[in-house]
């Protein structure tokens, strides 16, 4: 029954968007709607000494104004060390201090310029190895005292550590010890910001003593919980409800303004509206954090991994939020892919004073692999090896287990890495030909393989049969553009039941109306939705076999769903339509309706080996290979991409177009990283970069054409088979063009983004004098 | 004082201090919300609209100089009732169309642009698009809507 | 107030918005646009309508205005609005204007006035005064070329470019020669033995690329969190070399 599987199925949501009719978050308008703005800080570190909204209150239209004093409650994704408003102290520059809601929001500006503050500035902690230095000042002095939340893991945290987690297994230093090559290098990351195109920004209203929040969030359950923690209620007393989201890519999980927004509206008893200016955004809302990953590796003759250290420590900013949790996940990209039977890895979420970091597709999986990958292609070079080979060498194969003891499940890796070869890639001597002349760009070929989780999250559908025979799903899992519900869903529930996409209608996310979804992040929309989906349709099809079986005079078991009819297996003429089932299901059984639910299944792994891991597997693992080739500008040290080639595994195609859009998508955003984009922070600890002027991203003329392969490893708990698309695609790229311009100017990469200031200073110093 | 102009072929009018964007008229007088507010620097193009025939970013246009002027936001390039401009079923068709937020702004460019060039080459289309930033779909499926429609067209 | 694109951002430079703006757009003499040996731009030109100019004295400055930004600013932006915005380093047309030997014909309280573009942006201009137009020679022998360098394919602000206008003789020997650069230094300026360099030389890529060298020297570059000041001064002999070559090769825009 698989119908409409693996059809580029237009959007359900398209028509809408395309007229300019779709209400975004940024659109969403209540009636007697008031307008917040935040009092953020302008230092980064420091004890506040005046706080006086006396001024600011009397200013016209203002309608109230909150401080941390109205909410002291501490919240947070694992550790409880946020509260809504600073309180007391400041630890980070535009951290929100008070907020104001009026009659418009030039009325709301002016109240918070007229808020009386000052700050006791301190110097601030600017990033993690600072923060750990031994006389470093302590970001979160109470850190003991902070819960964190039920059940937690055992893990280390201390000081300006606010998480670390290990992973460690064999005798590594045997390994060492007796090593052909012992190999080191250490790489530098910077943030990076996910720059949807819709800023954060929320609207919060009282109905029926319930907070409503519509707030174009990825994760409205995370959004409900967050707001019930931070104002002390029962979750069941907050309604979320998604509008269109304009972009997400991780950034809009978390609930940095709902809260706010949620308590002004019970001050004011209006609906209120708040919204990120861009430079708020840019300077203010997670990014994916600033790390330094520090490898070694114990390495024999033939180039195999004996053993590996490996440091990462991750720029967790002022709070601790996501980047526990993305600490774990360090230790799963760096153990995924090839064999290495020794392993110390440790991956420390650091306090800084800088703005918290979080989610951003991939987690940490692009820098970890960048590093991976150059480490890697170091070895090469030292034992004079075909890079490509000593990938080959390496990579973990079918039955062979990862770093954390799961066990691979398909090689796919191997089919990617010799899909390069298929498509005449990779250079045969290693070398990539120069081309003619004498003033000629200098030319290089890289590439980068590894393993990316699917990371699906519980939810729950509800799909009913309605009386005119199409299909309703109810579920809060959000569209958040990839078309994993817009597309994905419907046509898992129309091959399901045997009708039409178009025929299958899906409610807008809402707390009230359906029951739990984790959020839609992690690669795991489709992958969970369809299988939560497919669980629903089956209670469907039970129901509808049952009063049909009775229509037609038939046993259940005969029956099957075709094109809008459940028809008697072997007799295609004996049919009855779909709505007329449902009609008369209504009066005997009752009406047709069924709720399914999906949880990812526990996965075997070696849980002696790890501490602290918030995340410890992976789940419908995929495997990608990409390969560039590069030009560089000897003039001006720029680079351009010649060449951009994608393997990707995804278990089993459910929308080709979706998938491609994806992989176009995430390779830009990575082409971002790998040489444009760079969030950078001053010396005072204020934002450098936050403007788009300033922050670099990417446009149409930034975008090379790829080739793209979609490999067919299917998941066997996968819908359909398949496996999670979203993130894979972002993972490997800085790695693949960070190999490919090592390799045309002869030098290592060891920093991001690879700016042509950086490549132009490393020719210029490479060059006799 | 008071601007009159016309918006998608309708005359209208508003009381205006002169200094705000057009962006927050169209969205807030007109009840035109395809515009979006993306960065007010004018740089990420979700503002885009056509004024006298070209693009601008509305988000940088005071309403005053939009006085006396056509304007064309992405509500009129179809009839509400209507069926989709040729070059919305395009996007739609290429899946050009992800979260959408960029679309609006996206729709307006492409649009000024094919009244100016019936067959731009994919270095012209990918030009024109550079002041609309996407962060969805790395730019190929917009270009190739544009390549396929225009290519048909012809024959 | 011209096309307003650089007032309507008064707030993220930290400038309050003035309380009064004056449009210029009613003013016929502000549109003048007459292409000829002697060129008059009008104030109220937009970059899109600049990049239309088709003679190779011209060349720079078309190329100026056609690769700035990216269409939406340049359909509105307009020559004024570039020349009087301050501080605006990276401005597109500066350049190319001080290398075509523009001069600025201005109206203020005290009635007209014309003067070359190096005096006019050497010093703080009354708040009251009018840019009118610019007016640029367009000889016969003249050729042109503007290159700017971007980190992105395009779409930002150019981290340096330059404007190479030079009168060329029969024999193909250069007779005179000026360099400008821009978004290098606070303003766009002239870099005089630069241009002395060509003279006398045939110009080509690597003549061009010398006098780039020389270009480097003279100058001293800004710096700010766009880029490094080393790297602008550095990568002026690549930009005059395309430029050269352009020229050298035969196309009227470089």
């Amino acid at each position: 029954m698989t119908g409409k599987i693996g059809e580029s199925v237009r959007r359900a949501d398209g028509e809408d968007k395309v007229r300019g009719r779709a209400i975004y978050g940024m659109d969403h308008a209540e009636t007697n709607m008031i307008h917040a703005r935040l009092l953020r800080s302008p230092v980064a570190a420091g004890r506040i000494v005046v706080l006086d909204i006396t001024r600011a209150m009397s200013i016209p239209g203002v309608r109230a104004i909150i401080t941390a004093a109205d909410i002291p409650c501490r919240a947070g994704v694992i550790v409880k060390d946020q509260c809504l408003m600073a309180l007391e102290y400041v630890r980070y520059a535009g951290e929100p201090i008070a907020a104001v809601a009026a009659g418009t929001e030039a009325q709301a500006l002016a109240a918070v310029a007229a808020i009386d503050l000052e700050i006791e500035a301190w110097d601030p902690v600017l990033d993690p190895t600072t923060a750990l230095a031994p006389n470093a000042r302590v970001v979160h002095p109470d850190w003991a005292s902070y819960d964190l939340g039920a059940d937690p893991p055992v893990g280390t945290r201390g000081g300006n550590v606010a998480w670390e987690s290990r992973l460690e297994r064999g005798d590594v230093s045997a390994a060492f010890a007796d090593a052909h090559l012992v190999v080191q290098d250490e790489f530098t990351v910077p943030r990076q910001h996910q720059s949807p195109i819709e800023p954060h920004c929320a609207v919060a209203s009282i109905t029926g003593g319930r907070y409503v929040v519509h707030t174009p969030t990825q994760a409205p359950f995370l959004v409900r919980d967050r707001i019930a923690e931070f104002l002390g209620l029962r979750a069941s007393q907050i309604r979320v409800v998604v509008p269109t989201i304009g972009g997400g890519f991780g950034g809009k999980v978390e609930a940095t303004l709902e809260p706010i927004c949620a308590l002004l509206a019970q001050r004011t008893g209006r609906p209120v509206r708040i919204a990120n200016s861009r430079r708020e955004e840019l300077a203010t809302t997670a990014p994916r954090e600033g790390a330094m990953v520090r490898l070694r590796s114990a390495v024999g003759p033939d180039g195999d991994l004996l053993a590996q250290e490996a440091e990462c420590l991750l720029d967790a900013g002022a709070y601790a939020g996501e980047t526990v949790v993305i600490a774990s996940v360090a230790l799963l990209y760096l153990g995924a892919t090839y064999r290495i039977p020794g392993v110390r890895h440790v991956a420390r979420a650091v306090y800084t004073n800088t703005p918290p970091t979080g989610g951003y597709r991939g987690l940490c999986g692009p820098y970890c692999v960048f590093a991976m990958e150059q480490h890697l292609d170091h070895i090469a070079r030292e034992l004079e090896l075909d890079r490509l080979e000593l990938r080959l060498r390496n990579a973990l194969r079918a039955g062979e287990r990862m770093a954390n003891g799961q066990e691979i499940d398909d090689d796919g890796m191997v089919d990617a890495i010799q899909q390069v070869r298929r498509l005449n890639a990779w250079p045969a001597s290693g070398r990539t030909p120069q081309a003619p002349g004498d003033r000629r760009p200098m030319r290089g070929t890289g590439l980068a393989a590894t393993r990316c989780p699917t990371h699906p999250e519980p939810t729950q559908a509800t799909v009913k049969l309605n009386e005119d025979g199409t299909v309703g799903i109810i579920s809060a899992a959000v569209e958040i553009g990839t078309g994993a519900v817009a597309m994905g869903a419907r046509q898992i529930a129309a091959a399901e039941l045997g009708v039409q996409p178009s025929d299958v209608m899906m409610l807008p996310p809402d707390t009230d109306a359906a029951g739990y979804d984790g959020g839609s992040t992690g690669s795991g929309t489709t992958f969970a939705l369809g299988n939560a989906v497919r669980d629903a349709a089956e209670g469907v099809r039970e129901q509808l076999f049952e009063t049909a079986a009775e229509m037609l005079e038939v046993a259940a078991e005969d029956l099957r769903l075709a094109d809008g009819h459940v028809v008697v297996v072997g007799s295609p003429d004996s049919r009855v339509a779909l709505a007329d089932v449902a009609t008369t299901a209504l009066w005997t059984t009752g009406p047709i309706a069924s709720a399914g639910r999906y949880c990812p299944p526990p996965i075997v792994f070696d849980e002696a080996c790890v501490t602290g891991t918030l995340i410890s597997t992976m789940w419908a693992v995929s495997s990608s290979v990409h390969l560039a080739e590069v030009e560089v500008d000897e003039g001006t040290g720029k680079v351009t991409i010649t060449r951009y080639v994608v393997t990707q595994d995804v278990g089993r195609i459910i929308n080709a177009r979706a998938i491609e859009g994806q992989i176009h998508g995430g390779v830009l955003q990575g082409i971002g990283y790998a040489l444009l984009e760079e969030l950078r922070i001053d010396d005072f600890g204020l934002p450098l970069d936050a403007s788009l002027e300033r922050y670099r991203l990417p446009t149409a003329l930034d975008a090379p054409r790829i080739e793209i392969t979609v490999l067919e490893h299917p998941c066997p708990y996968g819908p359909y088979g398949a496996k999670g698309v979203g993130e894979p695609p972002i993972v490997p790229v800085a790695a693949a063009i960070a190999a490919a311009v090592a390799d045309a100017i002869g030098q290592p990469v060891r920093r991001l983004p690879i700016t042509p200031f950086s490549v132009l200073e490393t020719l210029r110093s490479a060059r006799p004098a | 004082m008071r601007v009159a102009f016309r918006v998608n072929g309708v005359p209208v009018e508003a009381d205006v201090g002169g200094m705000e964007p057009l962006l927050e008229i169209l969205r807030d007088r007109f009840g035109l919300t395809g515009a979006k507010l993306g960065c007010g620097e004018g740089r990420c193009g979700a503002c885009s609209v056509i004024v006298d025939g070209r693009t601008i970013a509305s988000c940088l246009y005071p309403i005053v100089l939009a006085d006396n002027q056509a304007v064309r936001t992405v509500e009129g390039l179809a009839a509400a009732d209507g069926p989709l401009d040729p070059i919305q079923d395009a996007l739609l068709e290429h899946g050009a169309v992800q979260c959408g937020a960029c679309i609006p702004g996206v729709l307006m460019t492409l649009t000024a642009l094919l009244e100016r060039v019936a067959q731009p080459t994919e270095e012209v289309i990918r030009q024109e698009l550079t002041g609309n930033i996407c962060r969805c779909t790395g730019y190929h499926a917009i270009v190739d809507a544009v390549l396929d429609l225009t290519t048909t067209t012809s024959e | 107030m011209a096309g307003g694109t650089w007032i309507m951002r008064a707030s993220l430079r930290g400038e309050r918005r003035k309380a009064v703006h004056v449009v210029l757009d009613g003013i016929d003499e502000l549109h003048e646009f007459q292409a000829d040996t002697l060129t008059r731009i009008g104030a109220m030109t937009t970059h899109a309508r600049i990049a239309q100019l088709t003679e190779p004295a011209l060349a720079a400055l078309a190329r100026a205005a056609a690769t700035s930004a990216f269409p939406a600013v340049r359909n509105v932006a307009t020559l004024g609005g570039n020349l009087r915005a301050t501080p605006f380093p990276e401005a597109d047309l500066v350049p190319a204007l001080l290398a075509s030997e523009a001069r600025v014909e201005l109206a203020g309280r005290r009635g007209a006035l014309t003067t070359g573009i190096e005096e006019f942006l050497a010093a703080p201009r009354p708040a009251e005064e009018l840019v009118v137009s610019a007016v640029i020679p367009a000889p016969a022998r003249r050729i042109s070329g503007y290159q700017r360098l971007t980190v992105r394919g395009g779409g930002e602000y150019p981290v340096a470019s330059v404007a190479l206008s030079a009168d060329v003789r029969d024999d193909g020997l250069v007779e005179a020669a000026r360099v400008a650069i821009g978004s290098v230094e606070s303003t766009a300026r002239l870099c005089l033995e630069a241009g002395r360099t060509l003279v006398g030389r045939p110009l080509t890529a690597d003549t061009a690329e010398a006098a780039g060298r020389v270009a480097a020297q003279e100058c001293t570059p800004r710096e700010d969190a766009g880029a490094p000041g080393w790297y602008r001064a550095a990568v002026l002999p690549e930009l005059l070399r395309r430029i050269g070559a352009s020229i050298a090769g035969g196309a009227t825009q470089a």
